[in-house]
Formats: C-alpha cells, structure tokens, sequence
C-alpha cells in the first residue's frame, strides 16, 4: 500500500474540483426534492383552491363578523331568513334525494364530410338539460362539481366548459337535488332532450340517487353597478 | 480526505445558496468535474499527473460544453449531448486505465 500513497496525497485541483461536484449535486439534490412535492402543473392548481378556499374563509369570516355584532339586534327569526337566503345564493352546501347526470362526447364514428362539432357536448345542450331539471323543480343544481348560482355562465370555452370562471372537461357530472322521478322523467321525456342528443351519440346516462351532495358556491359576488334601491311601482 | 472535505463543503455551499440551475448545465458541469477527477486519478497511477494541467483541461472542457448548451439553446438542438457523450466516454477510458493499473499491480 506504501506505494499507492501518492494518491491519497492528492493534489489542491481534485479538491477544488470535488468542491463543484458537491455543489452541483446538492442543487439537483434540492430541486429534486423540491419537484418532488410539488409538480409545476399541479402547483398552479393547488394554488387557486388555496385563494378560493380563502377567500370562502374571509367571506364566512367576514359573515360571522356581522352576526356577532348584530347577535342582539338580530331576532333568531332573521338569522333563518339570513340562512335560508344563503342557501338561495347557493353559499351552503346542500344535500338531498336527487338526480346525477352523467354526459360524454359521442363515441361513434364521425361520418365523412359531416361536421364534427356536432358531435361534441356544447353549451347548449348543458343549457337545455339544466333548464329541464329546473322545470322540474330542481333546487339546487352543479356541474363538476360548480355551484349554478343566480348569475352563473355555461359557456364553451374552447374544448372545455366554463362554469362560474372554471373550466371542465368532458365528461360533464350534472347534479341535481329535488323529486327524483320528475327530474329524471324531464330528461328521458320521449322527444325530449336526452332523445335529441342521443341522435349525435352523445352519451348520457341520468342516475337517481337516494342522497347526492352539491357544494356550495365557492367565487365572490360582485355588485360593481348594481346599487340598492326602494322598490318603485312602474 | 481532501476530496471527501471537498465534496461536503460543496454540498453545504449548493444547499445554503439557493441557485436555480438548468439541468443541461449541471448535467454538463457534473460530468466534466467526475471525468476531470477520473482523469486525475488515472494520471496519479501513472505518475504524470499536475495540477494545472487538470484544472486547465477541466475549465476548456467545461467552457467548450457550456459553448454546447448555448449553441443548442439558441438553434433549438440539443447539441450539448455530444458533451455528456464524449465525457461519459473519457470518464470510462480512465475508469478503465485505473483497472488496468490495479490488474497489473496484484493479478500479474
């Protein structure tokens, strides 16, 4: 082993360089780590939820703010209209005995010289199967998992769908709470809408189910131009 | 032992200083500084070795692949392969002239 010494003793140049490769290495080392635990694509994501979450949070926040200084001005009676005027707005979850509509772009094959966007589930079609369930007297409805409130859009977004500013793609879940046997009649009506997508192959499947869950609306209400006024008789 | 000092020191100055790096750059980095100590190492078996003909031939080398990355950055090929290729090629010639020695040394 004497001999070998020469390696041991090495020069200042192989230190030097070992020093960069640690470097180098903790780098990868860190920023592996890093995309590890969070993925860009998933981060932008997460991220939103986070500022929905909390904005929800400042709204409730803000909402419980309200009750507590009014707690002895506020008679229990209008803290139930305060509630059931929530749930209109579409700001509580809900539960209850309902429909799942489940809608998928059409499976079969397009025929030549035929326009393939007639085949695809648009804007108007969601449109027309949710204003059948509210015909039917739904009371509360969401699509993937979009509270439809008052002032919410259905809209084409390109490939996708825009509900309340967030974009899906298909398939399209469509819940609906209220009587189940009369929501699922609207759909699967013979003429009715089902009967008419179904010439595209859209696929549609209506489920009644005992107890769905609808979310609650989790964006903000804004009222930039509207302003409150006393009622007038026109 | 030095190396080895080397080695953590460089670790813990990597960690504390958040440098966002491209992994073309560190791949290319990485595989000049092990084919340089690779080169090192052959050359202190063989008794030829020098301090500055290593660091010289490791910041050419490294300069040259960095000249790689640009290049392909800007024409959008990824020249920089032929980088890693030619060190992950010398880093084995070496591995393999460090074997050749030891079989010498104790199998002849």
């Amino acid at each position: 082993m004497k001999k070998l010494r020469h390696i041991w003793g090495e020069g200042w140049s192989i230190t030097f360089i070992c020093v960069i490769v640690g470097f180098i290495l903790s780098i990868e080392f860190k920023q592996e780590k890093e995309t590890d635990t969070l993925p860009p694509d998933k981060r932008i994501e997460e991220l939103s939820t986070e500022i929905l979450k909390v904005q929800r949070e400042r709204e409730e926040l803000k909402l419980q703010l309200l009750t507590l200084q009014k707690e002895y001005e506020v008679s229990p009676e209008e803290l139930v209209t305060m509630e059931n005027l929530r749930m209109q707005a579409g700001l509580t979850a809900l539960e209850g005995s309902g429909v799942i509509v489940r809608m998928d772009d059409s499976k079969s094959d397009i025929r030549k010289g035929e326009n393939p966007n007639l085949y695809v589930i648009h804007d108007e079609d969601i449109l027309r199967i949710i204003n059948e369930l509210r015909a039917a007297g739904a009371e509360a409805i969401s699509i993937n998992g979009q509270r439809l409130t008052a002032t919410s859009e259905i809209r084409c977004a390109g490939p996708t769908l825009s509900v309340n500013n967030v974009r899906s793609a298909p398939p399209f879940e469509i819940i609906a709470i209220g009587d189940k046997s009369s929501l699922e009649n609207s759909i699967k009506m013979r003429g009715g809408v089902e009967d008419a997508l179904k010439v595209w192959g859209i696929q549609i499947e209506v489920q009644s189910v005992e107890n769905v869950y609808i979310p609650p609306y989790k964006g903000e209400f804004r009222h930039q131009f509207a302003q409150l006024v006393e009622e007038k008789n026109l | 032992m030095k190396a080895l000092a080397g080695l953590a020191a460089g670790f813990f100055l990597g960690y504390a200083l958040q440098v966002p790096l491209d992994e073309k750059f560190s791949a290319v980095i990485i595989l000049a500084a092990i084919d340089s100590i690779c080169g090192g190492i052959a050359a202190k078996l063989n008794l030829i070795f020098s301090d500055k003909i290593l660091i010289s031939g490791f910041f050419t080398n490294l300069i040259f692949g960095l000249i790689l990355i640009l290049l392909g950055n800007f024409f959008k090929i990824d020249l920089y392969y032929i980088a890693l290729l030619i060190f992950g090629w010398r880093i084995f010639k070496n591995i393999s002239a460090v074997k050749k020695f030891f079989l010498k040394k104790y199998a002849a």
